[in-house]
């Protein structure tokens, strides 16, 4: 499939599939921009909620839910290949929402398929929160998309051009089926960023050629696996170390950059090269630093550059730069302090413009979209844009492992596989890298690595 | 020592006595030794090389090839046999112009006191640590310099450098940059046309230069540690200042020389080490990339590799308001469109030409204004990659920084500064934990 813009709503095939579904009254409102009847408080106006994968971000993600306007929302189910993880969400949660959580043993889950028996226990106007690691993440949409159940999806959204290819299909289900998702990518739901992108979209800074994002900071250590560890386990228990898992630092952690510059500058790259490699052995099989450059069908450039180390500089940043000026998009996590600039030298003095407004925290504001849409049934489907950014994402990955240039149809049309059959992994299945000799794990060999 | 070989150099004697009284005359009659030394009747002019690697025979070769009044009077390099072969093969390719002597083809490290001694001008293209400190030397001895880059490789020979530049300007002598790019007439006409606004503004600029690994050496039996980073001495950040230094300087050289000279504010730089593994590469990253930052606006995303079967590129993208281009192309795309469709020179033979030529016009020629600035920036982005801390003009051009051990200590049979690891690799700077400044 070719590339759509990164701006671009669902598109309107969804729309008008949602419009025969859903009458001819909701949809004369719907398009006099009135708000919509209620079609979801007919019967019960309680939106019910599953979590699948009871880390930090899972947690959080449900604290947010439950911290929206608009009608009442409620956890009823759990899920996590660990025991403990799941007991210590639980009881965060229970603790802080009290009586929003109705999570009794019968709904709590552990395994491989425990997210299957957490989706099975949601209804149509229902959510699920996938928050586990990107390799299992096509798989679950995947399911929740059967079942008809809305979602969402913590970002990054698959780790390979195989499941990315699967998370496309299911994306595009979910637009047939009228589903609500909406995915991880909070920074678009970013009043400072939505406006400053918008004055580079109406040519405030002329035509963008360059852009560059940072994500230059401190490193997740790899811990020695202790003996008794079980490998599998090991590895999921530390995801960001290990690309099958979480798709890798250069993706998990800077997709949210990539995806950002690429909504300022309006469309997908078309290709990229890169540099990669590891200084510290305690990143895992990662890299923990990365230069990658992605090239616009037009000739303009996206410049990535990701550092996980200790002791140097630090900075969490995004840049536009067109003909006329150029824009800071972010200063800083949770800051996006946006500004415009009449020329290329980013000083006070050169400042045209910048967000005065209130930023609300943009964690809640996408659940508040989310859950908005589901009770006035209005379109809201970021699924195919989300597994669009994770095309680019590992353009830029795959380019830093390989030392090749790749271009988004290779990705698109790549059989590698970073695990053969992620639906039936076990514990007891051979872990997808296996530690050295001496206990660290190889990275890649740029030359050497193949990952197309 | 070598063999003693006579080639019948007349010219070598009178031509010692002539200097010694030239220079008292000089001095007497506040005449400049430099253009006295050759505007003085004897019409030879004698080079000599110090290296005898492929690119000071590729400089001695275009030295010659200015005129049969050129000779090659000496050479010297750290071993016997590469300085052997290139003896051999100059006495044969140039055998009325090689006035080499079993005096002044020599091996070892003191052997550039002999070349200088021996030559008018000198032609510097050895390992690059040593490069300033020899110019040094042949400056103070009255002599013309032919610098290789890159001229330095830390901050302490940058400084050396400009005192080297500011000394043959007062004692009206030569000394050419081997920044070859600017001596190329495509490349001048295409600055040209970018001075001359043909894109505009400059607003970005991408400059690569990405292959795979430099020559490289594998030890052979018999040598010492030390010896064998000389033999090998591209791969020992010691001795070459590493890529960014070693190569890149050819792209921020020519991208300074568009920005009009402009300095950068300070950079940002990644780097480390992915594939090239092994005691062959020494103790090199094999990629770096340095975003350096400029008042006038544009940055400059740098970028070097020297990484086997990986992407290759070699080009500098330079993005105006009106358009762009592409350099190694010749190309210009925007609002005007034009490509380079002149006659094409060897910048190698340009830049001694204009050696040659300064010398027999008796019109020094210094290119220390643009050749120590380019210098700095290379090293500002080699250091910010190792340290992994931003570098700023500032700290770069204040810095006393030189790799140890210093020029002056030196020698064949000291310990050697680095080794090679169980692993047979040599330890590698850990950005966050190593310090240069």
């Amino acid at each position: 499939m070719s590339p759509s813009r990164p701006t671009k709503s669902p598109p309107p095939a969804s729309r008008r599939d949602f419009l025969k579904l859903s009458g001819t009254a909701a949809a004369a409102t719907a398009l006099a921009g009135v708000a919509v009847p209620r079609v979801h408080a007919a019967e019960d106006n309680t939106i019910k909620l599953a979590l699948v994968g009871c880390g930090g971000r899972g947690t959080g993600a449900v604290a947010n839910a439950l911290s929206t306007s608009g009608g009442p929302v409620k956890l009823v189910a759990m899920a996590d290949l660990f025991e403990n993880r799941l007991t210590g969400s639980f009881n965060r949660l229970s603790g802080q929402f009290k009586d929003k959580i109705d999570v009794p043993p019968e709904r709590q889950f552990i395994g491989f398929d425990a997210y299957k028996k957490a989706i099975d226990c949601l209804g149509p106007s229902d959510v699920v929160l996938l928050t586990t690691h990107a390799a299992f993440r096509p798989l679950m949409l995947e399911y929740a998309v059967g079942k008809g159940v809305n979602v969402f999806a913590e970002k990054s959204f698959a780790t390979d051009g195989p499941n990315t290819r699967r998370w496309l299909k299911a994306a595009e289900i979910s637009e047939q089926k009228n589903l609500k998702v909406g995915v991880g990518f909070m920074w678009r739901h970013s009043k400072g960023r939505e406006e400053v992108i918008q004055r580079i979209h109406d040519g405030e800074i002329g035509d963008v050629h360059t852009l560059r994002i940072y994500r230059v900071h401190g490193p997740v250590h790899c811990p020695r696996r202790p003996a008794e560890a079980n490998e599998i386990a090991f590895q999921l228990q530390h995801p960001n170390s290990f690309t099958w898992v979480s798709s890798g630092f250069f993706i998990d952690w800077h997709c949210h950059n990539v995806d950002v510059a690429c909504w300022a500058k309006g469309s997908w790259p078309v290709k990229a090269q890169a540099f990669g490699g590891r200084c510290y052995e305690a990143a895992g099989n990662q890299f923990d630093h990365f230069t990658v450059e992605y090239t616009f069908a037009d000739g303009a450039k996206l410049f990535a550059f990701s550092r996980h180390m200790n002791g140097c500089w630090n900075t969490y940043s995004d840049y536009a730069h067109g003909s006329k000026g150029s824009a800071l998009l972010m200063a800083a996590l949770g800051q996006p302090r946006t500004k415009l600039y009449k020329s290329q030298n980013m000083v006070p003095e050169e400042m045209v413009w910048q967000f005065e407004g209130n930023e609300p925290n943009p964690y809640v504001v996408e659940w508040q979209l989310l859950l908005d849409a589901i009770r006035n049934d209005t379109p809201h489907n970021e699924a195919r844009r989300a597994g669009e950014a994770e095309v680019a994402a590992i353009m830029g990955r795959t380019a830093a492992h390989t030392g090749q240039e790749v271009t988004w149809d290779q990705v698109m049309k790549s059989d590698f596989q970073f695990v053969a059959d992620i639906d039936n992994l076990t514990f007891e299945t051979p872990a997808p890298i296996q530690e050295g000799p001496d206990g660290i794990y190889p990275c890649p060999q740029p030359g050497l690595t193949k990952e197309l | 020592m070598t063999k003693q070989i006579n080639n019948g150099s007349p010219a070598g004697t009178s031509r010692r006595a002539f200097l010694k009284t030239s220079a008292a005359a000089a001095a007497l009659g506040g005449l400049s030794l430099g253009r006295s030394a050759h505007a003085a009747g004897n019409d030879e002019i004698k080079v000599g090389m110090i290296g005898c690697g492929g690119r000071c025979s590729g400089a001695a070769g275009a030295a010659l090839a200015q005129g049969a009044d050129v000779k090659l009077a000496a050479m010297t390099d750290v071993f016997e046999a590469r300085m052997a072969a290139k003896r051999d093969y100059f006495k044969k390719r140039f055998p009325n112009q090689f006035a080499g002597t079993g005096e002044t083809c020599v091996f070892g490290l003191d052997g550039y006191k002999r070349v200088i001694e021996a030559s008018d001008a000198v032609l510097i293209a050895c390992a690059s640590k040593f490069h300033s400190y020899y110019a040094g030397e042949a400056i103070k001895a009255g002599k013309h310099v032919f610098i290789e880059k890159p001229h330095a490789i830390d901050p302490a020979g940058c400084v050396r450098l400009k005192q080297v530049c500011d000394m043959a300007r007062q004692k009206n002598l030569s000394i050419v940059s081997g920044h070859e790019s600017r001596y190329s007439t495509a490349y001048q006409e295409q600055t040209k046309q970018i001075h001359d606004g043909i894109i505009g503004d400059v607003v970005a600029i991408q400059s690569m230069f990405l292959r795979a690994p430099y020559r490289v050496i594998a030890r052979p039996a018999g040598l010492s540690e030390t010896e064998y980073h000389f033999y090998n001495w591209y791969h020992f950040r010691w001795l070459s200042g590493d890529d960014v230094s070693q190569s890149l300087v050819h792209n921020l050289d020519r991208m300074r020389w568009v920005l009009r000279e402009e300095n950068p504010t300070w950079c940002f730089g990644l780097g480390g080490r992915s594939t090239s593994f092994g005691e062959v590469y020494g103790d090199m990253f094999d990629h770096h990339t340095v975003t350096y930052e400029f008042k006038s606006g544009p940055r400059l995303y740098a970028m070097c590799q020297t990484r086997n079967g990986c992407y290759g590129n070699w080009d500098d993208i330079i993005m105006g308001t009106k358009g762009v281009c592409h350099w190694t192309a010749c190309r210009i795309e925007g609002e005007t469109n034009w490509h380079y469709e002149g006659p094409k020179n060897n910048p190698h033979s340009a830049e001694q030409e204009i050696l040659i030529g300064s010398i027999r016009a008796g019109k020094p020629v210094n290119h220390g204004d643009t050749m120590i600035d380019s210098t700095y920036t290379a090293i500002m982005g080699q250091i910010a990659c190792y340290t992994g801390t931003p570098v700023t003009w500032e700290q770069v051009t204040g810095a006393q920084f030189e790799f140890e051990p210093k020029v002056a200590d030196v020698r064949l049979d000291m310990e050697a500064p680095t080794k090679p690891d169980a692993t047979g690799n040599y330890p590698l700077p850990v950005p966050g934990q190593t310090e240069y400044l």
